[in-house]
């Protein structure tokens, strides 16, 4: 019986697609009240005066709060990833620093009073210059976001390995272009929900939160309230999508549990879209200055790499370390000697930047498949060609990086090849060529990914991050029936890994899958654990749920030798049947083992009672997947319109524990993908407000943008015993650039340059048609 | 959805919605909400009454005559897109119609909805004007019939009066017509849109050209230089590029989101060759 492989369909499916889920807006508690928010409209502003008297007036309102009255109040937010934040409470008092900054708040008997009070919320503003552009913010005498530190920078950081000077020196050829990743949006479909619930006669609160790992918020909602931690609960019942923008405690969902505490009732709030767009946190926004150093054969030298990243007013969790993760990440699958890469970060005035679904990588991703893409041009070498001279080949392996980061299996070169064959590469080259003789402009780009995740080993470099635990936690409790329910300290927002979960633990158990019930996002019964990010489900929460199992089937182990009067290492288990080894009809099933380890009727007390096993699984290493993407596409020259033809994407994810899962996990990350390469964007204007507010401007790929995909996949087993490898951000960082690589290639013969994303058709049309 | 306050009202007949109108200040009809839903979610709008007309019975018909096309005012965009009728008599507006956003919108949205809002980037108004269509509107003092050319006065405005709603519309039929538009993704509103609309006089040359502009600052900017280059032609290629020149340059586009007036304005130039080109074609064919 293995279900690990097995294409099983998800236990989460029935009850979501039947509209069943439970989300936070579902929750409904006696006396409850409901927040709406007061937002800066302004970049930059001194606030002169909030007066809420109008809010008071409306009937219905509850209670309303402004930062000017309460900030003193209130407490600081901090950063888990540095030793300093710029200091902000859950509502501005002062001065602002972005469009939908929270300022006041108001409380109501229904969300829509709320909004009634909150419109009557009137504050003055004071506008001071402000600052959008990170390279304006980094010359002199621009405005200053945070005027006591004195500049804008946050920081640099400048890694110069190998001798990339001399390699430039004596480059045959160097390729150098400004490439620009845009801000994007993570745009879930359940926004940002909360609901508080204090019981003030014992002093614990419970907070339901769509969130991506309740533990680690627990833990730092002790650590800013000053309150006991074991009075907390956090409960993420169905979350509808975080991509990252979720593993957070924001300033507004911080004024909420202010509120409940400060009124002792519960306070529930859920986002606008408005809001997700403006307050919700975005992502990527780097600029690079990049350049490669090539020999006469295409063989790359050196790569250099000057770059900055926008991230913002303020630090949410994550925030200043999401562009560290580029930087040694930027060679990828790519065998480059020497690099000088030199990364700036910046302040200015606009929501922060984090984390969010292939964060950091996809844009080292672009950044290196672009200029290789360049170099093949400009060299006149086949852009396949190209990247086969250069990937790191299998007999490299173990090949470390000059970052110090150690690859150890798979066969990048093998990936490539086979995307190029699935999109029938040599007869698009045809295609390509007759389409052209009747003007019409047909590309094919490829891209390369290697993704570095399964975040991350407590105490290794890429875990500096305060109360973030590197491991993932299970409980695994049977029932007298021998059914199981899994505790696992993963939380997904729609990943399956409730189902994956379950198939790892089906096998241990050799149970039937049915026979599991998987539960997750909730403190008070799950044991500590880090939550669904950074593609550590199976890699970290799959290791979690193993090695409880095993645990488990230990335990029933030594059950079976009681009752089988045997000796415990004599006792072989198969089919769901333990037998002593040598006499197979002295035998004990599964479910008799479960009966006798509650009521022990038949052995006495020869065994501590009950069956289950609890395991917090501390990965050893960071994990690697890796893959190439192909697509083509065909542009409208006239109205400047991509169209993708064709997508291939050839994945080594390890052990695929369930492929349908794994599938779709590729097909979300390469839908996101293609929205960063031809829709998506948030824009601010020059005022700093965010016109892509909206999905009418913000656009996100749905199923009439998403083609049909090609997937294919190679197996190279990681280093695990599951031999898993990470796949849910995979699909989000060689699709941008294998989809601007084709565009490029469409183009060539206009010389159009193709630096930034996304490739709108009047993007493409003014690249096109330069004024 | 946290919409300001209002009272609701379902209308069971014309008269009923004529007169709530008429006696409530600041009510306003619904129909398929695609538009006025939306504008509540923003609190763009403050009814006072919101008066369902959507129950309305006798307004979802589309029936035709020798020479003309009636179309109730509570067909749903999506029915218009569907109808064969409507494909064999105005395939102009069969098109435009499957040019609006997606299902979803186009399942509730109607025609009567789509005029009335009188959004710029909305794509019936162009098709309206482009067919030389009318409007049949029912009011307090009775009905009355608005030309093409006298509906819209402006971005969300319209020359209906208080009250008064619109219950059909009435188009030429025509098998030379198309609707060219260009959509950044499919439930996106158009960067542009041009309608086209074309009648022989029976000797191979155009007797009465219509052309009008989605996306412009006017509601359905119609192109009167480029019609008049058409007519008494016979379309060769280089009188159609000239009106499509000409329709350009009548539609004064906004730079957005979507674009900069430059794109847009070659865009339109565009849209309007290609629009021109498959009308003739199916009216060769028809
Ligand atoms: C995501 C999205 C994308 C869209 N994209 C497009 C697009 O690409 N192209 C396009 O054309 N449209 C688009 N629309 C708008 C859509 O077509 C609407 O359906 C249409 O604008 C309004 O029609 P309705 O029946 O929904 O009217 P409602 O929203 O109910 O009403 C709109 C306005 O018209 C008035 N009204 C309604 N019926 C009448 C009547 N019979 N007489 C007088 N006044 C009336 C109402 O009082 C209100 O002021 C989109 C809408 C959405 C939500």
């Amino acid at each position: 019986m293995t279900s690990i492989g097995a294409r099983l369909p998800r236990k989460e499916d029935p009850r979501i697609l039947a509209g069943k889920g439970r989300y936070v807006d579902d929750l409904t508690v006696p006396h409850m009240v409901h927040a709406s928010f007061v937002r800066s409209p302004f970049a930059h502003a001194d606030i002169t005066s909030v007066d809420l008297a109008g809010a008071r007036e409306t009937p219905g309102v509850v209670a309303s709060y402004s930062g000017s009255e309460s900030a003193a109040g209130m407490p600081l937010i901090p950063t888990a990833a540095a030793d300093w934040a710029p200091p902000r409470t859950p509502l501005t008092g002062d001065r602002v620093l972005y469009v939908g900054e929270p300022v006041a708040m108001v409380l109501a008997s229904d969300p829509r009073t709320a909004v009634n009070g909150a419109e009557r919320v009137d504050v003055d503003y004071e506008p001071l210059p402000h600052v959008l552009d990170p390279w304006e913010a980094l010359s002199p005498g621009a405005p200053l976001v945070h005027p006591d530190r004195g500049t804008n920078k946050i920081g640099e950081i400048h890694k110069v390995i190998g001798d990339p000077d001399d390699a430039f020196a004596r480059a045959h050829h160097v390729v150098s272009r400004r490439l620009t990743v845009q801000r994007i949006s993570a745009s879930p479909m359940e926004p940002r929900a909360i609901l508080a619930v204090p019981e003030p006669s014992t002093g614990h609160l419970t907070v339901w939160l769509s969130c991506q790992g309740p533990h680690t918020l627990r833990t730092w909602l002790a650590h800013i309230f000053e309150l006991d931690e074991s009075k907390l609960r956090i409960v993420a019942p169905d979350v509808g999508g975080g991509f990252g923008s979720k593993l957070n405690l924001y300033s507004d969902e911080l004024a909420v549990i202010w509120a409940a505490l400060e009124l002792g009732v519960p306070v529930k709030w859920v986002e606008t879209r408005t809001e997700n767009f403006t307050a919700g946190v975005h992502a990527r926004d780097q600029i690079h200055d990049a350049e490669l150093a090539l020999d006469s054969r295409g063989k790359i030298l050196a790569l250099r790499s000057h770059f900055v990243g926008d991230l913002g007013a303020y630090f949410h969790f994550f925030t200043p370390v999401v562009p560290d993760l580029t930087i040694d990440t930027l060679t990828g699958n790519y065998d480059i000697p020497s690099v000088d890469i030199k990364l700036e970060k910046v302040f200015t005035n606009k929501m922060s930047i984090e984390a969010l679904r292939g964060s950091g990588r996809a844009e080292a991703t672009f950044v290196q498949e672009r200029l290789i893409e360049e170099a093949a041009r400009e060299l006149g070498i086949d852009p396949v060609e190209m990247r086969l001279r250069n990937l790191v080949a299998p007999d490299q392996l173990p090949y470390r990086t000059p970052f110090g980061l150690t690859y150890t299996g798979g066969d990048y070169p093998a990936l490539l090849e086979r995307a190029a064959e699935l999109v029938g590469y040599q007869a698009v080259r045809t295609r390509q060529a007759e389409a052209r003789k009747v003007g019409r402009h047909i590309g094919v780009g490829f891209a390369t990914y290697n993704l570095l995740c399964g975040f991350s080993p407590s105490g290794h470099d890429w875990n500096p991050m305060k109360f973030f635990p590197g491991h993932e936690s299970t409980l695994i409790r049977v029932d007298p029936q021998g059914k199981a329910v899994v505790y696992s300290g993963l939380c997904p927002q729609g990943q399956g890994s409730d189902t994956v979960v379950a198939q790892i633990v089906a096998d241990q158990l050799q149970i039937p899958f049915d026979h599991i019930t998987v539960t997750h996002g909730d403190t008070e019964t799950i044991p500590f654990g880090g939550g669904t990010h950074g593609s550590r489900g199976a890699v970290v929460g799959g290791h979690a749920a193993l090695v409880a199992a095993e645990r488990v089937v230990e335990k029933a182990r030594q059950v079976a030798a009681a009752m089988l009067e045997a000796a415990a290492q004599d006792i072989a288990y198969e089919d769901g049947v333990f037998t002593v080894v040598g006499s197979p009809e002295t035998a004990v099933s599964w479910h008799e083992v479960a009966e006798e380890a509650h009521f022990l009727k038949r052995c006495g007390p020869m065994f501590e009672p009950g069956l289950e096993a609890t395991a917090f699984y501390d990965p050893p290493d960071v994990n690697f997947a890796f893959g190439a993407n192909a697509a083509v596409v065909e542009v409208d020259t006239e109205t400047g319109k991509v169209k993708i033809l064709d997508f291939v994407s050839v994945d080594d994810y390890g052990v695929g524990i369930n492929p349908g899962i794994v599938d779709g996990q590729i097909h979300g990350g390469i839908a996101q993908g293609i929205g960063q390469a031809l829709y998506e964007q948030v824009s601010h204007d020059e005022s700093g407000q965010v016109p892509s507010a909206s999905f009418s401007a913000y656009l996100l790929p749905s199923a009439m943008e998403v083609p049909r995909l090609t997937l294919d996949n190679m197996v190279s087993p990681s280093d695990t015993p599951l031999g898993v490898r990470g796949v849910g951000e995979s699909g989000t960082l060689a699709s941008p650039p294998a989809i601007a690589n084709a565009v490029a290639d469409a183009l060539a013969p206009f010389g159009v340059r193709i630096d930034r994303t996304p490739l709108r058709p009047d993007v493409v049309w003014e690249l096109m048609h330069p004024e | 959805m946290r919409p300001p306050d209002f009272a609701f009202h379902t209308s069971p007949t014309l008269e009923d919605a004529v007169s709530v109108l008429a006696s409530e200040n600041g009510s306003m009809a619904l129909a398929g909400g695609q538009s006025l839903i939306p504008m509540l979610r923003f609190r763009l709008v403050r009814p006072s009454v919101v008066v369902d007309i959507g129950r309305i019975e006798g307004l979802d018909t589309i029936e035709s005559s020798e020479d003309i096309l009636e179309i109730g005012a509570l067909v749903t965009t999506n029915r218009v897109a569907q109808s064969s009728e409507v494909r064999a008599l105005s395939p102009l507006w069969a098109d435009a119609a499957s040019a609006i956003a997606d299902p979803l919108v186009r399942n509730l949205g109607t025609v009567g909805g789509n005029l009335a809002h009188a959004d710029p980037l909305n794509d019936l108004p162009a098709a309206l004007v482009a067919a030389r269509g009318r409007v049949v509107a029912e009011g307090a003092n009775g009905t009355r019939v608005i030309e093409s050319d006298d509906l819209f006065a402006g971005p969300f405005e319209t020359s209906l009066r208080r009250a008064e709603l619109i219950t059909g519309i009435r188009l030429p039929r025509s098998s030379a017509g198309a609707y060219e538009k260009m959509k950044r993704a499919a439930a996106d509103y158009g960067v542009a849109g041009v309608a086209v609309q074309i009648t022989g006089n029976g000797s191979g040359r155009i007797a009465v050209a219509g052309i009008a502009v989605t996306g412009g600052e006017e509601v359905a900017t119609r192109a009167r230089e480029a019609e008049t280059l058409l007519v008494g032609s016979d379309a060769d290629p280089s009188t159609i590029a000239r009106a499509a020149a000409a329709t350009a340059a009548a539609a004064r586009m906004p730079g957005d989101e979507r674009g900069s007036p430059r794109y847009k304005s070659e865009l339109v130039k565009v849209l309007a060759g290609r629009a021109i080109r498959r009308a003739m074609e199916r009216g060769a064919a028809g």
